[in-house]
């Protein structure tokens, strides 16, 4: 990098020279001339002005690469002049990620650096969920006169991973939420369990308590006694995660996906402590599909997918989505008896004809719906009163649907609950 | 460089030996006469004039950064609506928008009767016909009724500045937030 590029910042001062030189002849006044002789020395030093070879050393500090949500990051971004030259006019942007906010401090830089020297910014950052990996680093060199300028970008790589505690809030009534399915449930396959199915052959292995002895006795023959297999229910958390669910009240709000994913790791760990297995999906353009299953283990894996699976991120994503298909795979992929809770905003019709679409198939399903609409404008107030005739529709036509405003989650369950035991 | 640019160049070139020459006392037939000069100083005043307007035409070109201190700013609900109604109000895209508008917020309407009013689905768009669904006219009529403002809140209106397509489209939301609420019309039924 030598010449960098032309701001023309100085074009029209050879015009200014020119003007000055003739106005000067004109009125035999020679500090004009003198003047324009000036402005001659200008043009001929922008006319050579280039900017050194940059060679920049940056480093990037987090005073805690893992926090919790909402703890505050202090980030300090050390910049070392490892070329041989001085940097007149250095200014550096950093690359913060675009899912954090800075809350003090500008992420920015603009100094003089001598060779060898070293210059210091200071920022703090919101964390919030989410694996967030900076972006390259814009620096900025121009020379004295600001004639020429060069631009580049620097990548340091620095990650904050945010993977909140997977704690359910305590009282959190969420067996009210699936009670009427969820726990043990018989089915019709045979096997072990308590309630009395068939009788069949024995056959080698089958367990000595389970042979119907009393057969034995009457005819001689080996039988083995069948009951109906008992499972626990398992609950799949669908979060909508499409380009449509990335809203927002205001600039400085959660977007309704944050607050989706939210919801679905509390529900997560409520259920799994209440011993049903839980899997988790997204719906949206980036895959995401844990099977439902149980124990530490999965529990680990479905906190490592809430806080860095792509599909949950803050940002919008912008791959192609085709929701019909989506659909079709997420039905192929639940089990028959599966209940679905689905989060989503329901700011458009199509996360409505998901949730009726699942219930149709024969999956219970529970909406948990984070309201992201405001009154600020037309649209705000008009996009409410949608959302309010969504929820209408989906209740009317047995979904359950937990509209979750401002409140807590917990206060939001409960006040649904009431509603449904009524 | 061209071959204007080069003869430019040699004239330049040859000018100003010229000019040293003729300060330096060789007389090549040229004084410097106060027509001489101001010949000059014309041509130059010209040429600077150009030069001058050039930058009139040209921008700074400089690295903008973006703001990378903000959170990335998302949609909030109903933008697409309000994006409408600015573009109702643009030259090209005015018929489109408004019939969108006008569209959407009657579909809402009706759905609000049925599901927040408790109307049948043909009763809801015999109110929308008549008006009867709100007691504002003005929702009224931006939903196709065939109703008459009274002239004096015309006249209030119009004096108001409240009369644009934005006004009338808060206006019939309004009515349709009122629907199934105790203070419109169409939720005494309930």
């Amino acid at each position: 990098m030598s010449r960098g590029f032309d701001t023309e910042r100085w074009t029209g001062l050879d015009g200014l020279v020119l003007v000055a030189a003739a106005v000067g002849v004109f009125t035999r006044e020679p500090s004009l001339l003198l003047a324009a002789g000036l402005g001659v020395v200008v043009l001929g030093y922008v006319r050579v002005a280039a900017i050194p070879e940059v060679s920049l050393r940056i480093e990037r500090d987090l005073s805690d690469a893992t926090p919790d949500p909402d703890d505050e990051v202090e980030v300090t971004l050390r910049v070392t002049n490892e070329g041989s030259r001085t940097l007149f006019d250095l200014r550096i942007v950093d690359g913060v990620p675009p899912a954090l906010g800075v809350a003090d401090g500008p992420a920015r830089l603009g100094t003089a650096l001598r060779p060898g020297a070293t210059a210091t910014a200071t920022y703090t950052v919101t964390a919030v969920r989410g694996e967030h990996a900076w972006e390259g680093t814009v620096v900025v060199v121009r020379d004295p006169s600001g004639a020429v300028e060069s631009r580049e970008t620097v990548s340091t790589e620095t990650t904050l991973r945010c993977e909140p505690e997977l704690a359910a809030t305590a009282d959190l009534p969420l067996r009210g939420l699936t009670s009427k399915y969820a726990g043990r449930v018989e089915t019709d396959v045979p096997g072990s369990g308590l309630e009395f199915a068939s009788i069949r052959e024995y056959r080698h292995g089958d367990p000595i308590r389970r042979i119907d002895w009393n057969r034995r006795a009457r005819t001689g023959e080996l039988a083995t006694v069948v009951f109906r297999e008992e499972r626990a229910a398992s609950v799949v958390l669908v979060v909508d995660t499409r380009p449509e669910a990335h809203v927002a009240p205001d600039d400085e709000a959660e977007t309704a996906v944050e607050r989706s994913v939210d919801a679905a790791s509390v529900a997560f760990s409520a259920l799994l402590d209440s011993g049903d297995s839980v899997g988790v999906a997204a719906f949206g353009p980036d895959e995401c599909w844990l099977a439902p299953s149980s124990g530490a283990d999965h529990r680990a894996r479905a906190r490592r997918l809430f806080a860095t699976h792509p599909a949950f991120a803050p940002t919008p994503p912008d791959g192609a989505f085709f929701p019909s298909v989506a659909v079709r795979r997420l039905r192929r992929r639940l089990a028959s008896d599966a209940q679905v809770i689905f989060c989503s905003p329901l700011v458009d019709d199509y996360g409505v004809s998901v949730a009726r679409r699942l219930e149709a198939y024969g999956h219970a399903v529970t909406v948990v719906s984070p309201d992201p609409t405001t009154t600020s404008t037309v649209g705000a107030r008009l996009a409410r009163i949608e959302r309010d005739l969504r929820l209408r529709e989906l209740r009317r036509s047995g979904v359950r649907v937990i509209d979750w405003g401002d409140e807590p989650l917990g206060v939001a369950l409960a006040r649904a609950e009431a509603g449904w035991s009524r | 460089m061209t071959l204007a640019r080069r003869l430019f160049l040699l004239v330049g070139v040859i000018a100003t030996t010229a000019g040293f020459a003729v300060i330096a006392g060789v007389s090549l037939g040229l004084e410097l006469t106060d027509i001489f000069l101001g010949l000059v100083a014309a041509l130059a005043a010209l040429q600077g004039l150009r030069y001058v307007q050039r930058r009139r035409d040209t921008s700074m070109n400089t690295t903008v950064t973006g703001d990378p201190e903000a959170r990335i700013a998302v949609p909030i609900p109903g933008s697409d609506f309000d994006d409408d109604l600015v573009s109702a109000a643009g030259r090209r895209t005015r018929w489109a928008a408004r019939e969108r508008v006008v569209d959407r917020l009657e579909a809402r309407a009706r759905a609000a009767l049925v599901a927040r009013g408790g109307r049948a689905p043909e009763e809801a768009a015999a109110l929308l016909d008549t008006g009867g669904w709100t007691d504002d006219p003005v929702a009224a009529r931006f939903l196709g009724a065939s109703v008459s403002v009274p002239l004096r809140q015309r006249v209030r209106l119009f004096l108001s500045g409240k009369s644009s397509l934005t006004d009338r489209a808060e206006r019939t939301i309004a009515a349709i937030e009122r629907i199934g609420t105790a203070d419109g019309p169409a939720g005494e039924r309930r």
